[in-house]
C-alpha cells in the first residue's frame, strides 16, 4: 500500500457514485489486488483510476473480453457513451439474462458506468430503465479497438445462387405503366393501394406474376411500388377523378437514363405511398390496452427517414464486392439500432414489448414481441424487406442465396451493391452506360414488334407505347400495330411518315413493306376530313367567262371546276385571274371572308330585314337563312323566323352570336330584333324562371338501380350533374312515394335519407314493375309518351357508357324504314347524338336518339 | 313601304378567304349533319364531299369532332401539300 496515490481533488464524484465496495473489491480481486478492504476508499479508487483505467490496460482489457462485451461497448460508443439498459441490450443477440450479466460485468470492471445518484434517482422515480455511460478512458481505448475492426468484412465465399438486378427493367416498367394509363379512365388506388378492375388488367397485361397476396384488389406489390415512384416524381397526376400521365414524361424517359434513375432512387426515398413496414408479412397490428403510451408501428415519415439511415450505414460497404446480410444488420445494430423505431426512456417509448404489432402466430395470433431480444424480428425484417424489394428493383443491389430461395423470399443471405448503385449512393461517379442494352426491334409482317432488350431504351419504349399496344412479355417486350393503335398514335401528333421512321431506324432499316403501307393508309383513314383554310373560289353566276372570246384562257387562270359555275382558283392564282378577268374587260366583285362586308344590313321597324346587293355573299346568305326567311317576290328581303331562330339556338349558335353577326353587317341591330332573338332563343333553349325539385343520389351503384326502374326514371327531367337530376314538374310526390315504397327516403332537399340494401329495390312492396329493368323499347311500355322513351334510352346508354356495358341497339339509317339490329360499344353521347363502335363489323357509327327504337344493355363489357 | 334594293352589276365574283372541308366520300355528309357544332358552322354545300364553314365556328367543330373520333388536318391554302 505504500505506492498509493494520495487523494486528487478532482476526482470526480462520479467514482464515488458509481462504484460500490463490493465493485471495487471485484475489480481489486480481478487485478490481483489482495488489500483491498483494509485501504481506505479514497486511495484505492485514486490508484486504480491511474493504474487499472489507464488507456492502455483498457486497451489490453478490452481486447480481452468476449466478443458480446465488446459489442455492447461498441454500441455504446456509437451512441454517444449514453443509453439505457433497453436500448443497448436490444442491441446484442442472445438471451436477455446473458446480456444483463455481460452488462453488470462491465459495470463491474469499470468500463461501463451508472450515472451520478441525482439521476438515477429521477430515472428510478419514473420507473423507467436505468442508464449506463461508457467510461471515458475506456472510450479512448475504444477508439483504437473499433479501429481495428474498420469496415464491414467481405463474405469469405460467394453465393451460390445470384438474382442479379436490371435497373433498366424497373424504369421499363415505369414507361409501360405510365402508358397504360394514357387514353384511359384508371381511377387512383385508395391509400392502402387497393384499385379496381383497371389495376387488375394493367397487372395482367404487365404480366406482373400473380404474387403473394390473395387480396385480388390489392395491387401488386411491383405495380404499387412503380405507381409510388410515379406519383411522387409528378408524372401521374388526377383529373376529373381519373389518373393522367404528365405531358412532360416523354422529356425526362428520353433524356439520360443515368438522371431518370437518380429520379426514381430520389422519389422512392421520399414517398410515403410505399411502406416497407407493412410489406413485413410475419408481423400483425396488435391493440394494445393503454394507447397513452404511444406506439412502436412507424409512420410512413419514420419509415421514409428510416431509409436514409439505412443508405448512410450502405455506403461503407465496398460496391461489387459480396457480404453477408448479417453484417448489414450488425452494422446498423451498433451505429443505429434505433434507426427505424425508437426506443429508450422518454416515457412515451419505454416498456419491454413493442407495442402496436407482433409476431403473427398460429391461426393469426399475435405474439408480442420483447424491445430487447427481437430487434432482428423487427428491424430485421425491415431490413430485409428493404434489399429483396425497392434495392433490388431499383438495381442497387445484387442478392445471393447459399441454397435455393426459401417459399416466401423474405430471407436473403448476402448482397452486393452494383456499380450503378455505386452511382445512385454517390460512392462512384461513372453511370454504367445503357447503350451497350439498345438491342434492334425485330418488326414483324405479322404486325407483332418484339423488343428483344432485357431492359429497353426508355425513350424508344415510350414512342412505341404510344403507337402500339403492348402484349406483355417477360425479357422480350411484344408489342402489336393495329389500326387503333396508330390512329391513337396519330391523335398524340404522330404521322404516318415518323412512325415509319422510327420503326425503320430501330430495326436497322429492315420493315416489312405491308407494314409501311398499313400505317400509311390507316393514318389516311384517320385524317378523312380535311379543312383547308385560305382558299379562293371564283363564281360566275351570269356566264361572263364562259360568253367571253378568252373563255379558255380565263378558265384555265381559274383553276378547277368545282360545281357548274364555281371554280377554284389555284394557289397564288389570284393576281393572274384578276389580270385576265381585266383583259377580258369582266367586272369582278372581291368578297373577302376575313374581313366581311359592313353595313349591308338594314332593319326595319318590326321583324323585317334587307340586305343590299354588296352583301349578297355566301356568309350573310348564311347567316340571314339561319334566322330568317326570304320574302317571295321581293329580292334582297328577309323576315325574321322564329322557327329558325330556335333551330340555331339548339344548334348551340347563341342569341349573342346571331345579334353580333347581324351588328357587324349594319350601323347596329333593331332593339326589337335583337328582344325577338333574345327571346326565342331562350326559348328553344327551355330557360325559364320555375321552381324545380332536385332529386340528389350520390351513391352510384343505387343511382344506377333507381334509374333503371322505368317508373321512377322517367320522373327525371333532366340531369344535370352525376348525381343530380330536375324531377319533372310536380311529380316529386310520386317520386318520393315511389321510392319509399322499394325503402329509399328522400330528405326534404331531395337527397336520400336513409334505404334499405339495394338488393331489396327489386323485391319492395311495388315490386314487379318491369322484370327487365335494362332494356327499354319505345312503344311497348303502353302509356309511355316519346320523350319519356328519349329519356329512358338516353339513361340506359349513359349508364352503358359510364359502366362500359355493350348494348344491343335495333336502329334505322336515315331515310330508311328497316330496323337493323346490331351489337355496339357505345362511346360518347353528345346531346341526342350517340357515337358508337360497331362490334359486328367494325366501324365508328353516329346515330340521332330519334333513329332508335330500343337499346338493351349487356352483359359483356368493352375497353377502348 | 320598305326599300327595294337594286339588282346587281352582272360580275365575277371572287370570294377570298374561305375556309373549306372536304370528305372523302358523300356519305360522310349526312353523318357529320348529326353534329349540332357542324350545323352551326356550316355556310354553304359546294358539292358531296365539299363544304364551306364560317371560320369562327372552326374550333368548336374541331372540338365536337375530336369528341367523336374524328381528326381532320388543318391546312392553310398557301401551306398546302
Amino acid at each position: 500500500m505504500r505506492d498509493m496515490p494520495p487523494q486528487s481533488p478532482e476526482f470526480p464524484e462520479l467514482f464515488l457514485d458509481g462504484y460500490s465496495t463490493e465493485s471495487l473489491k471485484v475489480m481489486a480481486r480481478r487485478r490481483g489486488w489482495r488489500d483491498a478492504t483494509g485501504a481506505g476508499k479514497m486511495e484505492l479508487i485514486a490508484f486504480l483510476k491511474d493504474r487499472l483505467f489507464s488507456r492502455p490496460a483498457n486497451h489490453c482489457l478490452i481486447r480481452s473480453l468476449p466478443p458480446r462485451q465488446q459489442h455492447l461497448l461498441a454500441a455504446l460508443k456509437a451512441r454517444g457513451g449514453k443509453a439505457d439498459l433497453v436500448t443497448l441490450s436490444a442491441t446484442a443477440s442472445g438471451d436477455s439474462a446473458e446480456v444483463a450479466a455481460d452488462v453488470r460485468d462491465l459495470v463491474e470492471l469499470g468500463l461501463m458506468l451508472y450515472p451520478p445518484r441525482a439521476e438515477k434517482g429521477r430515472k428510478h422515480h419514473l420507473g423507467q430503465c436505468p442508464r449506463v455511460w461508457l467510461d471515458p478512458s475506456a472510450a479512448e481505448a475504444l477508439a483504437t479497438a473499433s479501429a481495428e475492426c474498420g469496415r464491414p468484412k467481405l463474405l469469405a465465399t460467394p453465393p451460390t445462387q445470384i438474382h442479379e438486378a436490371f435497373p433498366g427493367l424497373l424504369l421499363a416498367d415505369m414507361v409501360l405503366v405510365l402508358n397504360s394509363l394514357a387514353g384511359t379512365q384508371v381511377p387512383p388506388p385508395t391509400e392502402d393501394l387497393r384499385g379496381g378492375r383497371p389495376w387488375r388488367e394493367m397487372a395482367r397485361r404487365l404480366l406482373v406474376p400473380p404474387e403473394e397476396t390473395g387480396d385480388r384488389d390489392l395491387l401488386p406489390p411491383r405495380l404499387a411500388f412503380i405507381y409510388a415512384l410515379l406519383v411522387e416524381m409528378n408524372l401521374v397526376r388526377v383529373h376529373a377523378g381519373f389518373l393522367v400521365a404528365a405531358p412532360e414524361a416523354g422529356l425526362l424517359f428520353h433524356g439520360d437514363r443515368a438522371v431518370l434513375h437518380s429520379a426514381a432512387f430520389s422519389a422512392w426515398q421520399k414517398t410515403q405511398a410505399w411502406n416497407e413496414f407493412q410489406r413485413i408479412s410475419e408481423l400483425l397490428p396488435r391493440p394494445i390496452p393503454d394507447e397513452a403510451l404511444g406506439l412502436h408501428t412507424p409512420s410512413a415519415g419514420k419509415v421514409s427517414r428510416a431509409r436514409g439511415k439505412v443508405l448512410a450505414v450502405l455506403r461503407r460497404f465496398a460496391p461489387t464486392h459480396w457480404y453477408a446480410f448479417s453484417s448489414l444488420a450488425r452494422e446498423l445494430k451498433v451505429h443505429d439500432p434505433d434507426f427505424l423505431i425508437q426506443r429508450g426512456d422518454d416515457g412515451r417509448h419505454g416498456g419491454t414489448t413493442y407495442r402496436g404489432f407482433g409476431q403473427r402466430g398460429r391461426n393469426n395470433t399475435v405474439l408480442p414481441l420483447n424491445l430487447t431480444e427481437d430487434w432482428d424480428r423487427v428491424e430485421g425484417r425491415f431490413l430485409a424487406r428493404l434489399l429483396l424489394e425497392p434495392f433490388h428493383w431499383l438495381g442497387i443491389v445484387r442478392l445471393g442465396y447459399q441454397l435455393s430461395p426459401n417459399e416466401d423470399a423474405s430471407q436473403v443471405d448476402a448482397f452486393a451493391l452494383t456499380t450503378a448503385g455505386a452511382y445512385l449512393l454517390g460512392l462512384a461517379t461513372g453511370y454504367p452506360d445503357g447503350r451497350a442494352e439498345s438491342v434492334p426491334l425485330l418488326v414483324q409482317p405479322d404486325f407483332s414488334v418484339l423488343c428483344l432488350a432485357p431492359a429497353p431504351d426508355t425513350g424508344m419504349l415510350h414512342d412505341l407505347c404510344a403507337f402500339a399496344d403492348y402484349q406483355g412479355g417477360d425479357r422480350v417486350a411484344r408489342f402489336r400495330l393495329c389500326r387503333e393503335s396508330v390512329q391513337r398514335g396519330c391523335h398524340q401528333g404522330w404521322s404516318a411518315e415518323s412512325i415509319t421512321r422510327i420503326l425503320t431506324d430501330a430495326t436497322g432499316g429492315t420493315l416489312p413493306q405491308n407494314i409501311a403501307a398499313s400505317i400509311q393508309e390507316w393514318e389516311e383513314a384517320f385524317r378523312r376530313f380535311r379543312i383547308i383554310r385560305g382558299v379562293a373560289l371564283v363564281e360566275d353566276p351570269y356566264g361572263l367567262m364562259a360568253a367571253s372570246p378568252h373563255a379558255a384562257e380565263l378558265e384555265k387562270a381559274a383553276g378547277g371546276q368545282l360545281a357548274p359555275d364555281l371554280r377554284r382558283v389555284p394557289r397564288g392564282g389570284k393576281s393572274t385571274l384578276s389580270a385576265a378577268l381585266r383583259g377580258a374587260r369582266i367586272p369582278i366583285r372581291h368578297l373577302d371572308y376575313a374581313a366581311g362586308p359592313g353595313r349591308v344590313l338594314t332593319f326595319d321597324e318590326e321583324d323585317g330585314i334587307t340586305c343590299s346587293p354588296r352583301g349578297d355573299d355566301w356568309l350573310t346568305r348564311s347567316l340571314l337563312a339561319r334566322i330568317a326567311r326570304p320574302v317571295d317576290g321581293e329580292p334582297g328581303r328577309w323576315r325574321l323566323d322564329p322557327r329558325r331562330v330556335r333551330a340555331a339556338a339548339v344548334d348551340g349558335v347563341s342569341a349573342d352570336e346571331m345579334v353580333r353577326a347581324l351588328s357587324e353587317r349594319s350601323r347596329g341591330t333593331g332593339p326589337e330584333i335583337r328582344l325577338a332573338i333574345t327571346a326565342w332563343s331562350r326559348e328553344a333553349a327551355g330557360v325559364s324562371v320555375a321552381k324545380v325539385s332536385l332529386f340528389t343520389c350520390q351513391e352510384q351503384e343505387l343511382r344506377e338501380m333507381i334509374l333503371a326502374v322505368p317508373e321512377l326514371a322517367a320522373e327525371m327531367e333532366e340531369q344535370i350533374a352525376d348525381d343530380t337530376f330536375v324531377v319533372r314538374a310536380g311529380r316529386m310526390t310520386a317520386l318520393r312515394r315511389g321510392l319509399k315504397a322499394r325503402g329509399v327516403r328522400l330528405r326534404h332537399d331531395g337527397s336520400l335519407r336513409g334505404r334499405t340494401a339495394p338488393s331489396d329495390m327489386a323485391t319492395g312492396p311495388a315490386a314487379g314493375i318491369d322484370p327487365l329493368p335494362f332494356r327499354w323499347r319505345r312503344g311497348t311500355k303502353g302509356e309511355a309518351s316519346a320523350a319519356t322513351s328519349s329519356a329512358q334510352l338516353r339513361f340506359l346508354l349513359l349508364r352503358a357508357i359510364q359502366a362500359r356495358r355493350k348494348v344491343r341497339v335495333e336502329m334505322c339509317r336515315e331515310g330508311e324504314a328497316l330496323y337493323r339490329s346490331r351489337q355496339l360499344a357505345p362511346l360518347v353521347l353528345d346531346g341526342s347524338v350517340l357515337t358508337a363502335a360497331c362490334l359486328e363489323n367494325g366501324g365508328r357509327w353516329t346515330f340521332h336518339l330519334d333513329q332508335i327504337r330500343s337499346v338493351e344493355l349487356l352483359a359483356g363489357r368493352f375497353t377502348t | 313601304m320598305a326599300r327595294i334594293p337594286q339588282k346587281p352589276e352582272p360580275a365575277v365574283l371572287l370570294h377570298e378567304n374561305l375556309t373549306l372541308m372536304e370528305m372523302d366520300r358523300p356519305g360522310q355528309m349526312a353523318e357529320l349533319r348529326a353534329l349540332p357544332a357542324f350545323r352551326a358552322a356550316l355556310v354553304k354545300v359546294l358539292d358531296p364531299c365539299t363544304v364551306v364553314l364560317d371560320g369562327r365556328h372552326l374550333s368548336d367543330l374541331m372540338a365536337s369532332l375530336n369528341k367523336h373520333g374524328h381528326h381532320p388536318r388543318i391546312l392553310a391554302e398557301d401551306m398546302e401539300e
